[in-house]
């Protein structure tokens, strides 16, 4: 079934724009990412589901494209384009984690943990989101994603950041 | 569970899609919460701030082909604008009427109301508190429409034609104009009546008082709540 994306754009351009900003941490980039996730649901749009809470799932294909943006980033350190500065605080950071904290969140997740992974730890941490909504995003079992959860957790045990809770919720 | 709303959530919340239960519950939760209300705050003023901005020019869709009009219309209706800049129709003997057909960005035509505030402007829920003084700008999208007349109704019954204006297909744009709230008590509500031909004022009184159905014409309403308590 086919939708219009402009109407989409209108009315949840926002949630993805703001998401860009939190999590990319630079105007210029989060505009580009906000385009190119708009601009493939344009192009695809008869490929796509209507979902029960587009909210959600635009915030979970945001999530995703962000944080493949970031590994690149990674993978590229001699790219000066790869690098865009910092904002120094980030006005649309709507998570749990003040800026510094999410920005050493995500840096450790893109360090030692795989995709799906990353995702589970940063829904759980910055998103407040229990293990069975994220599961239910990921589409695997609330079981697995506190596993997942517990191994990260474990390879922080020797020094465990400030923003780690002491117990898995 | 977590001791928060979780940043899904908040959206849900924020853009009505959450159901009645989750929304009791993060309702209840904002009360006593100062954090995720912020949060809240946070989201809310970014969507205040994107909302001003034009859809990018490759997600604009192919116009919707435009409805046929009568040839005599748009001299006429021209004429009409220009001269019914302002209109006040008593409403003394007539039931309340109340359309209720807030229609949201997504369905064919759409509108939403923008207050200046210290923060910035921020775009009005239904229901939302105002002031005698307030500076509203309504935003709207006319779908295939090709008129579209603002009107308002104050908490003493009387309808203010505001405009009628031809509007070609496209973004949601501002209205040409902005209002300012006066210190009449009880409830504002603000219309956007989309038609295929030029509106008469009478007609769009009747409009209103058939519940937003009559004459084939589409009506998009908000109301607010005005606070005239100093």
């Amino acid at each position: 079934m086919s939708f219009d994306v402009a109407d989409l754009y209108r009315r949840y351009g926002d949630l993805v724009l703001g998401r860009c900003r939190t999590l990319l941490r630079n105007d210029a980039e989060a505009h580009d990412a906000c385009q190119e996730i708009f601009l493939r649901m344009h192009r695809y749009r008869d490929r796509f589901r209507e979902e029960a809470a587009p909210s959600t799932y635009l915030f979970h294909v945001t999530t995703t494209t962000c944080l493949n943006r970031l590994r690149t980033r990674r993978r590229h350190p001699e790219d000066p384009l790869a690098h865009p500065p910092d904002m120094a605080r980030v006005a649309s950071n709507d998570t749990l984690l003040d800026d510094l904290a999410l920005k050493d969140l995500v840096e450790r997740l893109l360090a030692q943990a795989d995709e799906r992974t990353r995702l589970c730890l940063l829904y759980h941490y910055a998103d407040g989101m229990t293990c069975e909504e994220v599961g239910t995003l990921l589409g695997i079992t609330g079981a697995a994603v506190r596993k997942r959860i517990s191994v990260f957790r474990e390879s922080l045990a020797t020094s465990p950041p400030p923003w780690l809770p002491e117990r898995l919720s | 569970m977590t001791p928060h709303i979780s940043t899904p959530a908040l959206h849900r919340y924020r853009l009505g899609e959450s159901s009645p239960a989750e929304r009791e519950a993060i309702r209840a939760h904002l009360d006593a919460c100062p954090r995720c209300s912020e949060r809240l705050r946070l989201q809310e003023a970014g969507r205040a701030a994107f909302v001003l901005e034009p859809v990018p020019e490759f997600l604009r869709a192919p116009p919707p082909a435009r409805r046929r009009h009568l040839p005599w219309a748009a001299p006429f209706a021209a004429a009409l604008a220009a001269v019914l800049v302002v209109v006040l129709f008593p409403l003394a003997g007539r039931g309340p009427t109340d359309p209720a057909t807030l229609r949201t960005k997504g369905e064919i035509t759409a509108m939403e109301v923008v207050a200046e505030r210290d923060s910035g402007p921020v775009v009005l829920a239904p229901g939302a508190r105002v002031v005698p003084g307030d500076r509203l700008q309504i935003r709207f999208d006319p779908g295939p429409y090709p008129w579209a007349a603002f009107v308002g109704r104050d908490g003493s019954g009387s309808i203010e034609v505001f405009r009628i204006l031809p509007v070609e297909p496209g973004p949601l744009r501002s209205a040409p104009f902005a209002l300012e709230l006066d210190d009449t008590p009880g409830d504002e509500q603000i219309f956007v009546v989309f038609s295929d031909t030029p509106p008469d004022p009478e007609w769009l009184v009747g409009v209103l008082d058939d519940g937003g159905s009559a004459g084939g014409a589409v009506v998009t309403s908000i109301r607010l709540r005005k606070d005239t308590r100093r």
